[in-house]
């Protein structure tokens, strides 16, 4: 029934955004399907050893971005079919998470604003070749 | 948590009641042995005294004597009184009521487990007494017990007979152990000190400094002191057995008459039981 | 509804003052990790609130009333010491809280038991401390407590008892359990727990929710061409911690607003400039670290 989520309290990243993260990647990914049925808050809980409150608060947020559907007595659902756009948009989030810490990264580094940029198409050469421009 | 102070008083009940019957035991079996072998060879007169003492050196004390002279033994007319035996069992009691008088100190030194159970600390104390409470009333049984297997061991357990004094005796007798009890659970229930080594320096002072105060040279300072003490002591109240005639009576070193020693060991001995659980309710762990 | 009230707690031991005006409130079903170093208070903070040593001043509440014996019906205390008698059997003590507690859960208890590989057989004192802990835990949690209040609850265990000890902690809460637990390792915190209180010297220097405060706390990393200088102001700011400097680096701890205190560096013309999260063990050395103490007063 679930998918296998990983986190690490450890980090510094707060672990509610971690698992909401993990959440949007595996909908994504396709791991978890549209109306698919979400651990309970409990057995996640337990699965990564993580406090209930914490996998709960990340729950909420999930239905507020509109990802999940919870009903109550039944549990907690990917949203179906009609809600692809919010899911959609979702999987966006993340994407431009990403990539938004990679270039403040670069930034970092004290790279100027071109070279990132020859960079970046260089990376997007090597990890989208053959699906064409249209992908970006 | 009357199982745990169950299970604690069973424990010391178990150990000094097993060293009790070793030695009554063994001392039947060699004093019946010596008396056979004496019946056989009738060779000079075996001569054994029994004394039955609390306090060594008192100068009040007259301690009981019996002479028995073995060749002659079962055909004397005597009779034992019952006041005698409860007076002995009392010694077991009193011995067994110092191992437990620090069962409310015991708790002090556990993080609060007792204190942390829904039972409150005055009802909890109320609890472990009732418990210490029947483990000497089995101490006495006990003792009473082996007295009778003694007795018997001579073939003299006919001769007992309930004298007027008997129930007198064992008032005064458990009272010493209450009030024993009493003074070591005021002592100990509000701190966190070794309740063993409080028992210890009780036994040493009401035993051996206390009774020497009189013979020896301290000043009027020290000997006033050591007086007023002793009042503590309950081995000053309940200090030996005598045969009074047909019947038994106390023998103070205060000079208190059996029903005195009753009433001012029961009255202190519960006294000290409530300033006991009063300074319990007060500490802090 | 909060569970556990603690205001302003003082308690002295002559003039040693163990906790210091100490304020804490847990909400009902949350778990709160106590941090901090040996003899910050945490140990004296749970005697206060269970009424094992009395408070020089301040008020303390379990469910909104002092703790009376009622309270223990449903509260479990795991102390710090293998408190145990020693020379019980394990059944003996199975027993004891059998007939001491109404909710007590004899197939539960059974279960734990079973789980800590425990000896029912065994006198306490053959036991290693591990398995005292485990014994002492097995009974808390058999008792099916509303609020738990644990004592290095981990202590003496090895790591797979540690994380089943984790487990415990979030089965209760799932359950609805409020958990007050004390610990060494924050790698305990910041799984079990959803709040993070943190002491030093008898004081409280932080506390919070564990994603909020990971959230919050960030490190401003800037690296300048010249000596790194701080702009006015930044290091008496409520929001900054402690600033550091080491050469051409700056770095500033910030709590809250990490962006405007970005900005703020960023007006100074540094060649670059990063901002890193705080794992939950940077959030508590930096609260307990002497210039973290000055500044963090009253936060």
């Amino acid at each position: 029934m679930s998918a296998v989520f990983t986190v690490d309290p450890g980090s510094g990243v707060p672990l509610y955004l971690q698992l909401i993260e993990q959440v949007k990647r595996a909908v994504a990914l396709g791991t978890l399907g549209a109306g698919e049925q979400l651990p309970t808050v409990k057995a996640l809980a337990l699965d990564l050893t993580v406090n209930p409150n914490t996998v709960a608060r990340a729950y909420r947020e999930l239905e507020r971005d509109k990802v999940i559907e919870t009903s109550p007595g039944r549990g907690s659902f990917v949203r179906s079919e009609d809600g692809a756009a919010d899911v959609r948009h979702a999987i966006e989030d993340v994407g431009a998470s990403v990539l938004a810490n990679a270039v403040r990264e670069a930034r970092s580094l004290g790279l100027e604003r071109d070279t990132v940029r020859t960079l970046f198409e260089r990376a997007l050469e090597r990890w989208f070749a053959g699906s064409g421009p249209e992908d970006k | 948590m009357s199982l745990v102070e169950f299970l604690r008083a069973r424990r010391s009940f178990y150990i000094f009641g097993s060293i009790l019957t070793a030695i009554v035991l063994s001392i039947s079996i060699s004093l019946g042995a010596a008396m056979r072998q004496h019946a056989q060879d009738t060779a000079g007169p075996a001569h054994v005294t029994i004394t039955i003492s609390g306090a060594p050196g008192s100068s009040h004390s007259t301690p009981a004597h019996h002479h028995w002279h073995p060749e002659s033994f079962r055909d004397l007319n005597f009779k034992i009184p019952l006041g005698l035996l409860f007076g002995i069992a009392a010694y077991a009691t009193i011995i067994l009521a110092t191992i437990l008088g620090t069962s409310l100190n015991s708790e002090n030194g556990r993080g609060g487990f007792a204190f942390t159970k829904p039972i409150s600390r005055e009802r909890l104390a109320l609890t472990y007494f009732a418990v210490d409470a029947a483990a000497g009333v089995a101490i006495f049984a006990l003792a009473l017990i082996l007295c009778a297997v003694a007795l018997a061991a001579f073939g003299v357990l006919d001769r007992v007979f309930l004298d007027s004094g008997a129930i007198a005796v064992a008032a005064a007798g458990t009272g010493a152990a209450l009030m024993w009890y009493g003074l070591l659970q005021a002592l100990t229930s509000w701190n966190r000190l070794k309740g063993g080594l409080i028992t210890g320096i009780t036994w040493a002072t009401f035993l051996i400094v206390l009774p020497l105060y009189e013979v020896t040279q301290l000043g009027p300072i020290f000997h006033t002191m050591l007086a007023g003490i002793n009042y503590l002591n309950p081995l000053a109240y309940y200090t030996a057995c005598s045969l009074d005639g047909q019947t038994v009576a106390v023998l103070s070193q205060l000079g208190f008459g059996t029903g005195q020693v009753i009433a001012f060991t029961w009255t202190l001995g519960i006294a000290g039981l409530a300033i006991a659980t009063y300074g319990w309710k007060q500490v802090e762990v | 509804m909060k569970t556990i009230t603690i205001e302003h707690l003082t308690k002295r031991y002559g003039e040693q003052s163990a906790v210091a005006d100490l304020s804490l409130e847990i909400d009902e079903g949350s778990v709160c990790g106590l941090l901090g170093p040996n003899g910050s208070g945490k140990t004296t903070t749970f005697k206060c609130l269970l009424g094992l040593a009395r408070p020089t001043s301040g008020t303390l509440a379990v469910h909104g009333a002092p703790v009376t014996p009622h309270t223990f019906e449903t509260l479990a205390y795991v102390p710090e010491r293998n408190t145990l008698y020693e020379w019980m059997m394990v059944f003996e003590l199975f027993n004891l809280y059998k007939r001491t507690y109404k909710k007590y859960d004899a197939a539960r208890a059974a279960e734990l038991a079973a789980l800590f590989k425990l000896d029912s057989r065994k006198r306490i004192e053959r036991l290693s401390k591990g398995q005292q802990t485990a014994v002492a835990l097995t009974l808390a949690f058999a008792t099916r407590p509303d609020v738990l209040v644990l004592d290095e609850p981990a202590s003496g265990l090895d790591p797979i008892f540690q994380r089943v000890v984790l487990d415990l902690i979030i089965d209760a809460a799932a359950g609805g359990a409020t958990v007050l637990f004390s610990s060494h390792q924050i790698g305990q915190v910041e799984r079990a727990a959803d709040r993070v209180a943190i002491m030093k010297d008898g004081r409280l220097v932080l506390d919070g929710n564990v994603d909020t405060l990971k959230g919050e706390e960030k490190i401003v990393e800037a690296v300048f061409d010249g000596d790194a200088f701080a702009p006015n102001g930044l290091a008496t700011d409520p929001r900054v911690r402690r600033i550091e400097r080491n050469g051409r680096i700056l770095r500033a701890y910030v709590r809250n607003d990490s962006a405007d205190v970005v900005r703020r560096l960023e007006a100074l013309g540094p060649k670059a400039i990063s901002v890193y999260d705080l794992s939950l063990e940077d959030i508590f050395l930096g609260a307990v670290s002497d210039t973290a103490a000055r500044n963090g007063e009253g936060i």
